[in-house]
């Protein structure tokens, strides 16, 4: 399964419920489905939209999505020449961090992900791998 | 998706209705700053009803409680599901926050 | 159609008579073979056929005469037996009149299928028939029924009057009446498989065929159905080196005083083989009745899918368009579609059906059929998505699907292309020179969010431009080590291509997929659009 949406904001919760549609079909834990994937690819929606298509709403975003019984799949794919994933993160563990605004997205689909990562496919996309537990 | 506000006594309650992300964050920023601009300096923030919080939903949290302390007040949260509690617990965001159970405990705090 | 054939096989080496099956296409056409043992030669001409119920006709075809009959139903199908010349049945008319009511029932769902479809893409408002005929070709035809069918034709046959069907029951180890003639079913005892005074039992434990004359003693828990000379014949099931027993058929009353012949003794037995299977095939379907009827579902939404799509040439001569579709082994929702409107313009639809399976491929048909009336109703892509969407909101709303879409208005006279993307990946404009032009998602699929779609426009180079649109599953395409296939290679293959026809980029596109994936499975539909105006 593979969506265009316009590069706003605005679709991102309607893309979600998709994959929250998906993830309860396919049985997966609703943990994962209520706030695992739905935090996780807001993250990835966004830092796609806003960075990776610069806001531009001349451009679009990509989702795709590929589960087996096993794991499911997301990526997310942008038409920006790709953006430094870590650059912006910060150590929320450091008291240092605590009362920043900023920071924790791609800390936090790291930290609800099995795995994330950033390649260069068609545009710049970031994958992100769940699996059963 | 909305956010409710309703005062109890001095307290300005905001219910979140839905998903609290980046595309509607700032709708809610600016609802409680216009709060705190009428003078409201109690607030409680109660995810009874909400589903799921980005980062940027996160970062909105912290920096309206900036806000709230600079002018004397406190922003309290209340009725965290436990997926949104181990949202605040990943992010340590349980140790900048009051957290209450319920919202009558809640509003007893202030 | 594979138990057509088989039934036609057996038929042919039991009775050493070929047979075969024709068709004429619903709205006329060219006579074809449905399935025939051994092939022929040639087809017989058409109005040679008989048109009558239960009239049989000996016509002439290629170089031979051959027995034929109509079979009944509002479909044309004929049965022929032959060529007479090598058929060895002594009484081929008889044995036609067996074959025919065989083999209308084999065609039955098929045509039924096919009914179906065709019903759809005419009103989509008589969606809801579909589901009901879903539900009846779904339903697993109960055993007793099919056996009570098939022991009436089987004793009008032999000139029995007489008879039961006796099958297994594997927890008791009895022999059970499942149907019965001159007796109710439910009346006959069961019989031990190893009573050994009983026929039945003994025909089911040697697997070997009984006759017993009229002067030999009748057995009380076979008394129901025996009226002088009874044939009892095994019921077997045949799976390459293994015959299991699965129960018996017996058959008495004969009209004449003579016993059954040895062309009945075949006869029975070829027809008790067939039996064998339906039980099988029951005790399977009940054993997985679930996957079963998934199995189904894929199979009539598939078929009702492939039946549904346009011929590219109804576009011509505007449009020279070159469409394919390969269905993956599970349902997907893909679909195009194509619209001649007025002036030299012409409308090119590509969509994509969120999920599997028939749901799919009903809210596929519904927007396949909403689309045709919607399209003729309005130039403007953005108007047109927005009607179908309406007519649509509600099944989508219920079934939780979307339908990513796109859709084009090439006109080559003003050359101007104006389209509308609710979601939809792949579309491109490539122009003569290679520039690739992405039609981007105005709006997210339709289905998503509540907004109305709205439309672009851009030039188009009549008779230059390709109008390139693809459904990710091609671009999504795996190879054996999980690789995507990817966007660019589909486009640089057309890019390099550019100057053929729309049909020789489609072939040269495949070749490269199938180069790619090789015997990978799919996993979902691949489709792809090319329009040249």
């Amino acid at each position: 399964m593979s969506i265009e949406v316009p590069n706003d904001v605005r679709y991102i919760e309607s893309v979600i419920g998709l994959i929250q549609y998906e993830c309860r079909l396919l049985d997966f834990p609703s943990r994962y489905c209520a706030l695992n994937l739905p935090v996780a690819l807001s993250e990835a929606l966004s830092n796609a939209i806003l960075r990776g298509n610069d806001d531009d709403p001349e451009k679009a975003v990509n989702v795709s999505l590929s589960a087996t019984t096993q794991s499911i799949v997301i990526e997310v794919r942008d038409e920006g020449p790709g953006f430094d994933l870590e650059a912006s993160t910060h150590d929320p563990a450091d008291p240092a961090n605590l009362e920043r605004e900023d920071g924790r997205g791609v800390f936090l689909m790291r930290a609800l992900m099995d795995r994330v990562e950033q390649f260069d496919d068609d545009g710049n996309v970031v994958r992100l791998t769940i699996g059963r537990p | 998706m909305s956010f409710a506000i309703d005062k109890q006594g001095d307290i300005v309650v905001v219910d979140v209705e839905g998903q609290l992300i980046v595309g509607n964050r700032q709708e809610l920023k600016q609802k409680v700053l216009d709060e705190l601009e009428k003078g409201g300096r109690k607030f409680l923030v109660d995810f009874t009803q909400t589903g799921y919080i980005d980062s940027s939903g996160l970062g909105v949290l912290v920096s309206l409680s900036k806000k709230i302390r600079e002018q004397g007040g406190e922003l309290r949260l209340a009725n965290l599901n436990d997926d949104l509690k181990t949202l605040f617990e990943l992010t340590k965001l349980d140790t900048l926050f009051q957290i209450a159970d319920t919202r009558e405990r809640a509003l007893e705090s202030f | 159609m594979k138990e057509l054939v088989a039934i036609l096989r057996a038929f042919h080496q039991t009775m050493r008579c070929g047979v075969s099956v024709w068709t004429e296409p619903a709205g006329g056409g060219a006579l074809r073979v449905v399935a025939a043992a051994p092939a022929l030669d040639g087809l017989p001409p058409r109005q040679s056929l008989p048109d009558g119920e239960g009239e049989q006709l000996r016509v002439r075809c290629g170089d031979s005469e051959m027995l034929v009959a109509r079979v009944p139903g509002p479909w044309h199908n004929w049965v022929g037996l032959g060529p007479m010349a090598a058929c060895a049945a002594d009484d081929p008319e008889r044995l036609l009149a067996f074959m025919v009511p065989v083999v209308a029932q084999q065609l039955q769902a098929a045509m039924e299928v096919e009914a179906a479809a065709n019903e759809l893409a005419e009103r989509y408002e008589e969606i809801n028939l579909l589901y009901t005929t879903s539900e009846i070709l779904g339903r697993t035809v109960s055993l007793g029924e099919a056996a009570r069918t098939i022991l009436k034709e089987i004793s009008e046959t032999v000139g029995a009057r007489r008879g039961a069907i006796l099958v297994h029951d594997r927890v008791t180890d009895t022999l059970q009446a499942v149907a019965a003639l001159g007796a109710a079913s439910e009346e006959i005892p069961p019989i031990a498989t190893d009573d050994p005074h009983s026929v039945s039992a003994r025909v089911f434990r040697t697997q070997q065929l009984v006759q017993l004359e009229a002067d030999e003693p009748t057995y009380a828990p076979e008394s129901d159905y025996r009226d002088g000379a009874m044939l009892s014949v095994p019921i077997l099931w045949t799976a390459p080196d293994i015959g299991l027993p699965l129960g018996v058929v017996n058959l008495s009353g004969r009209r004449s005083t003579q016993s059954f012949t040895a062309g009945d003794h075949k006869l029975v037995a070829a027809i008790a083989t067939q039996i064998g299977t339906a039980i099988q095939n029951a005790r399977l379907v009940r054993e997985s009745l679930s996957q079963q009827r998934l199995l189904q579902e894929m199979q009539l939404a598939h078929d009702l899918q492939m039946r549904l799509l346009p011929r590219v040439t109804v576009v011509a001569p505007d449009a020279v368009v070159a469409a394919r579709v390969v269905p993956a082994e599970s349902v997907g929702g893909d679909f195009y579609h194509l619209f001649p409107l007025a002036a030299g313009r012409t409308g090119v639809m590509i969509g994509d059906v969120s999920g599997h399976g028939y749901r799919a491929a009903l809210i596929m048909a519904l927007a396949m059929s909403a689309a045709a009336i919607h399209a003729q109703a309005t130039d403007d892509p953005g108007q047109m998505l927005r009607a179908m969407l309406a007519s649509l909101r509600e099944e989508l709303e219920l079934t939780e699907m979307y339908i990513s879409g796109f859709y084009a208005v090439l006109d080559c006279n003003s050359r101007v292309l104006q389209y509308a993307n609710t979601g939809h990946p792949h579309a491109f404009v490539v122009s003569v020179d290679g520039a690739v032009d992405r039609l981007h998602a105005l709006d997210p699929p339709l289905g998503m969010v509540e907004d109305p779609p709205s439309a672009a426009s851009r030039e188009w180079n009549s008779g230059g431009d390709l109008l390139v649109l693809f459904t990710d599953g091609i671009s999504d395409a795996r190879d054996r080590r999980g690789r995507r296939l990817g966007e660019k290679a589909v486009l640089d293959t057309i890019i390099e291509n550019r100057a053929a026809t729309p049909a020789e980029i489609v072939e040269r596109v495949f070749d490269m997929l199938s180069l790619h994936t090789g015997d990978t499975p799919r996993r979902d539909d691949l489709t792809l659009v090319i329009t040249r105006s």
